[in-house]
């Protein structure tokens, strides 16, 4: 990052966890404020950023709570500004939503737009949700499994702000579903057995070939 | 077999109460409670702080949790009343051996009991706190303690059964003044509403602070942390 190699966790690069991971014995502003304080901002200044950023994510009612009292996607918003609130070069979101209910999520996905927008921070977000990523990003990179490594990057051109109904962002999912699928063969053949198909009465051909109905 | 508690069997004989409440008024009894209580407080406070600090230590080095850890567990298995032969050898018969019985016993306790309560925090927040750049004993102080604390009071509410019976053991068998004293030379003088009193008060003492001081702490942590009862 930067030129430099990266070995281990640092502060320029701040992760938000897929369970929220806020400490119980502290309030919801004091868990925002932590790392502030860790790179010694004076505690005042410390507190009217934490407050700032919980404003942004519309929880400026909740800065004295517990985080017992919070739900799951109003913790994830307490962690995703306990992040922003550092100023990191990078965001790193590990399956964020994944413990979320749907409506939850899609609320999120909105919050999350609005913030990029405003931050302009890089995003790199880790999800098994093919919808979420295509209606999130603007670069997907697809992941192959065995061995490990990048399989495809797919630019996503679909307009700001995204809205679910967009054909090109369902296309580029059966697109993207069509390749995973691949590797999802490719683990369920070793685990199941090597006669196994996801498709029944399948036949296997090229998806490139299309018998000329492109003439 | 048992003295009457409240009435007496002849006009003018003893009654549990009786020996309660003039105890208290000549001071007697109040004097042997303050002896115990502050013995016991001392021995403690003491033991609390060399507890936590191996209970660290044994949590922040293998080496340290192979060879002390090892040595506590073995040590702890001791009965505390087995070492006070020894202390009176070491201490003789005055307030001291009564205070090493309690710290031995006490800190034992603590240490198992801190070190397995820093080692089961959390992974999660262990990797919140680093990502944010916190390690070495920042990490320890902002992060691992506080984490363990509802654990760390559930060890030192067992700590303070065991010093409170180490009191009372040794000052039973050593003389030093205090309850157990006093209980002794209720049996010696055979005077079994003494004994019946002193009994009393042991178990209002330890109820008391068992009940209203530990309980207390223990509730307001768990609220505060939103840890649910089966009572709630």
């Amino acid at each position: 990052m930067n030129g430099k190699p990266i070995v281990g966790p640092g502060n320029d690069r701040i992760v938000v966890f897929q369970e929220s991971g806020l400490f119980p014995w502290l309030s919801v502003l004091d868990n925002v404020m932590y790392g502030l304080l860790i790179k010694k901002v004076p505690k005042e200044e410390a507190k009217e950023r934490a407050m700032k950023w919980l404003q942004k994510v519309h929880l400026g009612k909740f800065i004295h709570a517990q985080p017992h009292e919070l739900s799951g996607g109003m913790k994830q918003r307490v962690a995703i500004a306990r992040a922003l609130v550092m100023d990191p070069e990078i965001l790193l979101m590990d399956e964020p939503f994944a413990a979320l209910d749907e409506q939850t999520r899609m609320v999120l996905h909105k919050e999350l737009e609005e913030l990029w927008y405003e931050t302009k921070k890089t995003i790199i977000f880790v999800t098994h949700n093919i919808r979420e990523a295509v209606v999130l990003s603007d670069r997907i990179l697809l992941m192959k499994t065995r061995p490990g490594g990048i399989k495809n990057i797919f630019d996503v051109k679909a307009a700001r702000p995204r809205t679910a109904t967009d054909s090109l962002l369902a296309h580029l999912e059966s697109r993207i579903l069509a390749e995973l699928e691949q590797e999802m063969e490719k683990v369920l053949k070793e685990e199941f057995g090597s006669d196994y198909d996801l498709k029944k009465d399948h036949l296997r051909s090229d998806p490139n070939s299309n018998l000329g109905s492109d003439i | 077999m048992w003295p009457p508690l409240i009435i007496p069997n002849d006009p003018g004989g003893v009654t549990i109460i009786k020996t309660l409440i003039e105890g208290f008024i000549d001071g007697r009894l109040l004097e042997a409670t303050g002896a115990s209580l502050s013995r016991l407080l001392v021995g403690f406070v003491i033991a609390i702080v060399l507890g936590l600090t191996l209970g660290f230590l044994i949590y922040k080095s293998k080496l340290v949790d192979d060879t002390l850890g090892f040595f506590v567990s073995t040590l702890q298995s001791i009965p505390n009343i087995v070492w006070f032969p020894l202390a009176l050898l070491w201490f003789g018969l005055g307030v001291e051996s009564v205070i090493f019985i309690i710290i031995l016993g006490a800190t034992l306790s603590i240490t198992i009991t801190s070190s397995t309560a820093f080692k089961s925090v959390s992974p999660l927040h262990i990797r919140v706190a680093r990502t944010m750049g916190s390690s070495g004993f920042h990490l320890f102080r902002t992060v691992i303690f506080p984490a363990t604390i509802p654990q760390l009071i559930a060890g030192m509410r067992l700590a303070w059964a065991l010093a409170w019976r180490a009191v009372l053991a040794g000052e039973l068998l050593g003389g030093s003044g205090g309850l157990g004293t006093l209980l002794d030379m209720g049996r010696s003088l055979q005077a079994m509403d003494l004994v019946f009193s002193i009994m009393i008060i042991i178990g209002v003492i330890g109820t008391i602070i068992d009940n209203f001081i530990f309980v207390k702490i223990e509730r307001s942590v768990y609220r505060k942390w939103g840890i649910q009862s089966s009572t709630n």
